[in-house]
């Protein structure tokens, strides 16, 4: 069964001095199904917040149609069954976290002998027990952001809808918020997540919907991505310079820290030369690992930027693997700048 | 019903927050200075006075707070995008507006009858003596606030808070002297103008049907049907502003 349904969304907003319409939306057409978690990426301005408010009804489409649980976007009905982090969260000033849990419990109709016990499980779940009787005002992002998911599994939703999860979360913060979205997930919840951090969209998506001016470019399922060649970087150490010089001559970035050298390569073919040459000349070989993930590739492409093999085009970026990577590429620039 | 009155509470409770009863004092301070003021008059004189001025500033003490608190409530809400949680739970936006509605009226009347309580109290320790008729005029001044309140809702489903702010006074003020208007165009012959105060009045709120502060004071005879038209009246154009201002708060889009 499909949970939510966009058939041909359109949707234009009013650019308020030339009264000219600007598009939005052109005709976004996307299925999710029960159980399953999608990743809607897409650079800024992009749509995807436009496309979660009409899905929520809070704004109405020009044209096309929107279901959700079958009925029409905004249907309470449907509302009773999900649960929304809206982008940048921001609540009452005025409430404690738990106050503005009890609020939402009541916007739910949950019985107060029920509502309780939920409010202090979810208060747990999000790791905010502690800060649950602070005013709302003096909550920092990261934690305005837990308190924003916290309120989102009051009514425990079949379906989650989250616009930038991990925004404003440091790094800790969004381990436990990706471990949290993993458990729900186990649990078979669906979760539809816009996102720019590819990293955080690789470990939880089953499937990922690239979005760009408001079209729909692609639809990646995550399982086609295993194995797919992409560039690599060779880190080892105690590499001569006499290596290091061949490297260089035959056209491979290579950075030079201490003892350590790291080789960018952007041909799979060409690995065995380098991982031979390596060997040959006395290295130590550490590890081979890949330069950017393969859904990074795909996500340039399909937003048409050709990834340059060294360059590292999304800042925002912080996976176990970039981190693990980002010295390597840091690297690889600073050579090429020297050149 | 439970989500209309989660949102009235979370309201209410926005409001003793923002420490909006503060105001109860500030009336206090006007009905103790206006009765040092007026010590020196001859008794008769003087006890109407403080019951004149206490009732008035019953009165405009609740427009200010409608205008204070209402004007903003809900632009607030946008800005601040805390909007977007709420209209994200399963309520609608008639329910939504309604919590508002029931809110501000709530608090309304609970700081203006914090606000009545010090007047006795300012009857009971001046010479004045206690007219239960003061008891009918508060009660037509709630009525009237009902409308007010209904007006504000209004024009906050789709303007800023100034505009709102604005057209509410217009609309108080209007409300008030309508009826002068159109006695004086009566006056005048013009047969124009008097279709076009009819027209302005029958669309506008009769608010000086809430006002029997005069009669109060002086000691007139108040029939309990007027009581009762007052309070039916105010029932139905609340519910008229509050059907429209509903019907606009759904179109919006909340970008
Ligand atoms: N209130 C508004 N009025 C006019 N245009 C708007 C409004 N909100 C968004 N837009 C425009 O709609 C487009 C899509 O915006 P949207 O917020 O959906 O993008 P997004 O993909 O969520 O971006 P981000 O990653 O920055 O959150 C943008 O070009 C933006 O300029
Ligand atoms: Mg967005």
């Amino acid at each position: 069964m499909s949970i939510f349904r966009l058939h041909d969304v359109h949707k234009s907003y009013r650019s308020d001095f030339l009264r000219r319409r600007k598009p939005v939306l052109q005709g976004v057409q996307l299925e999710l199904a029960e159980g399953e978690t999608l990743a809607y990426l897409g650079h800024n301005g992009a749509g995807k917040t436009t496309t979660i408010k009409a899905l929520l009804g809070l704004i109405r489409v020009d044209s096309g149609r929107v279901e959700v649980f079958g009925h029409r976007a905004g249907d309470p009905a449907a509302l009773a069954r999900l649960g929304y982090l809206p982008e940048n969260p921001w609540f009452y000033d005025h409430l404690t976290g738990r106050e503005f849990l009890h609020l939402v419990a009541d916007l739910h109709r949950l019985p107060r002998s029920k509502s309780r016990r939920r409010v202090d499980e979810v208060l747990e779940l999000v790791g905010m027990t502690e800060n649950a009787d602070r005013r709302l005002r003096t909550f920092s992002k990261g934690m305005l952001q837990r308190m924003g998911l916290g309120q989102a599994l009051v009514n425990d939703p079949e379906l989650l809808i989250l616009d930038e999860p991990m925004g404003g979360l440091d790094p800790v913060g969004r381990h436990q918020i990706r471990t949290l979205l993993t458990g729900l997930k186990e649990q078979g919840k669906t979760i539809f997540m816009s996102s720019h951090i590819l990293s955080d969209v690789e470990s939880l998506a089953d499937r990922v919907a690239i979005l760009d001016g408001g079209r729909l470019k692609r639809v990646v399922d995550m399982r086609d991505l295993e194995g797919v060649g992409v560039a690599k970087a060779v880190r080892c150490r105690e590499l001569g310079p006499s290596a290091v010089d061949r490297l260089r001559r035959e056209g491979y970035a290579v950075q030079i820290r201490g003892d350590l050298a790291s080789i960018a390569v952007d041909d799979e073919g060409k690995l065995p030369d380098v991982l031979q040459l390596i060997h040959s000349e006395g290295g130590r070989l550490l590890r081979v690992e890949p330069l950017r993930s393969s859904l990074e590739e795909i996500f340039l492409a399909e937003i048409g930027i050709r990834p340059s093999p060294a360059t590292k085009p999304e800042p925002e970026h912080s996976s176990s693997i970039q981190e693990a990577t980002d010295e390597v590429v840091e690297a690889v620039r600073d050579v090429q700048e020297v050149r | 019903m439970m989500g209309v009155l989660a949102i009235a509470r979370n309201t209410f409770r926005e409001a003793v927050r923002d420490k909006i009863f503060a105001l109860v004092g500030a009336f206090g301070v006007v009905l103790v200075a206006s009765s040092v003021v007026l010590s020196p008059l001859t008794i008769g004189a003087q006890t109407k006075m403080v019951a004149d001025v206490g009732l008035s500033s019953i009165s405009i003490f609740g427009l200010l707070i409608v205008l204070l608190m209402g004007s903003g409530m809900v632009h607030k809400e946008i800005d601040k995008r805390t909007i977007m949680t709420m209209l994200s739970k399963p309520i609608t936006r008639t329910d939504y507006m309604l919590g508002k509605y029931l809110g501000l009226l709530i608090t309304l009347l609970v700081i203006m009858a914090s606000m009545s309580v010090l007047f006795f109290l300012s009857v009971w320790v001046t010479p004045t003596v206690f007219d239960p008729a003061f008891i009918k005029s508060l009660y037509t001044a709630g009525c009237e606030m009902v409308v007010v309140t209904a007006v504000v809702m209004l024009f906050s489903a789709f303007t800023t808070p100034v505009l709102t702010s604005l057209f509410t006074l217009g609309v108080f003020l209007a409300g008030h002297t309508l009826g002068d208007l159109q006695s004086f165009a009566a006056m005048s012959g013009n047969q124009g103008t008097v279709w076009a105060i009819d027209v302005v009045r029958w669309i506008l709120p009769d608010l000086e049907l809430f006002n029997i502060r005069n009669a109060a004071v002086h000691g007139l005879p108040i029939h309990s049907a007027h009581l009762i038209w007052a309070g039916v009246y105010a029932l139905l154009y609340s519910t008229v502003c509050l059907v429209v201002a509903s019907w606009v708060f759904s179109r919006r889009d909340f970008k």
